[in-house]
């Protein structure tokens, strides 16, 4: 996403107040290493109630990211639209109670590709990616490696701050 | 701004006593992940997203013994046929009203972390916001204060 919005039609744009991604990111997330085995995946979804997490190398750079519906498509084989995202909110559930759960590590169902933007993108950038892609977690690296997250809940403090 | 500017109105409803089968239908349909509960005269009971019926299958009504054996050998599961709506819903409810500040619904999502407000006007839903519809609100607004410098 290094598209640079704005263009040349936006008045002063190196003038005015930008926000960046930087100036609203948190910190402190909690990053899976592609080892993990995918029931300690499970137990850690459940716990923190988080539905997907960044996987990190052992430099912390990052290798893409795993959500319940990674684990879920490698489960059931699952694909597409149908009744998806129902078997994906249950998944977790299931792993606990029924012992459902496949054999491997989080290498295996992960996703390779995330977006991602960098501390000094500019939040406007992460607003567009965010309803073109109806996602409310973006993740933030620098030189690669992971330092952050921005998700709805920051930019609804920016919101409230503004309004 | 108000809460009204920015509502999406025209809410899909799930009645209280709708089979869980029914619902998850609903919501594949509509492609969405949650809705209003609302009883026969359309006052709003509860809210019933994906998740209250994941929680459903590990605890009670959806758990019973019977029930282990969630697929049966069409891969569906009869626990959700028999379960109704009202046996999974969150009873607890955040509602605003249409003439609500903007800003303060803002406060509220992102203390609470809810994605999803409905707006009510006495007893009727009027309209809902989620989370990505504020972000683009605050979209709207940074677009508008450059173009105001």
């Amino acid at each position: 996403m290094h598209e640079h919005l704005g263009g040349e039609n936006s008045v002063s744009y190196e003038e005015a107040p930008t926000i960046t991604v930087g100036d609203i990111m948190e910190a402190d997330i909690i990053a899976v290493p592609p080892t993990l085995r995918l029931e300690e995946l499970a137990r850690l979804m459940t716990e923190k109630r988080i539905s997907g997490f960044p996987v990190v190398g052992a430099g912390r750079e990052l290798l893409g990211l795993v959500s319940q519906k990674d684990l879920l498509a490698s489960m059931l084989e699952i694909s597409g639209s149908t009744d998806g995202e129902f078997y994906t909110s249950l998944y977790t559930e299931f792993s606990k109670t029924f012992g459902m759960l496949p054999g491997g590590t989080v290498e295996d169902v992960m996703t390779p590709y995330v977006y991602f933007a960098t501390p000094d993108t500019d939040i406007r950038e992460v607003i567009e990616l965010m309803l073109a892609r109806n996602i409310h977690r973006v993740v933030v690296t620098e030189r690669k490696r992971l330092v952050g997250m921005v998700t709805t809940s920051q930019l609804l403090r920016v919101l409230q701050a503004i309004l | 701004m108000k809460v009204r500017d920015v509502m999406t109105c025209n809410v899909k409803v799930v009645n209280y006593n709708d089979p869980v089968r029914d619902f998850l239908d609903k919501l594949a349909e509509y492609e969405i992940s949650g809705m209003p509960v609302v009883d026969a005269d359309g006052q709003i009971l509860g809210v019933a997203t994906m998740t209250d019926v994941g929680k459903g299958v590990q605890d009670p009504p959806l758990a019973t013994e019977a029930d282990r054996d969630f697929y049966d050998d069409n891969g569906q599961s009869s626990a959700l046929d028999s379960a109704k709506v009202a046996d999974i819903m969150t009873e607890h409810v955040v509602t605003v009203c249409p003439e609500s500040e903007l800003s303060e619904l803002a406060k509220l999502m992102s203390q609470s972390g809810i994605h999803r407000v409905f707006v009510v006007s006495g007893e009727e839903i009027v309209g809902v916001v989620t989370s990505l519809d504020m972000v683009r609100v605050l979209g709207e607004q940074l677009e508008r204060n450059l173009v105001n410098q």
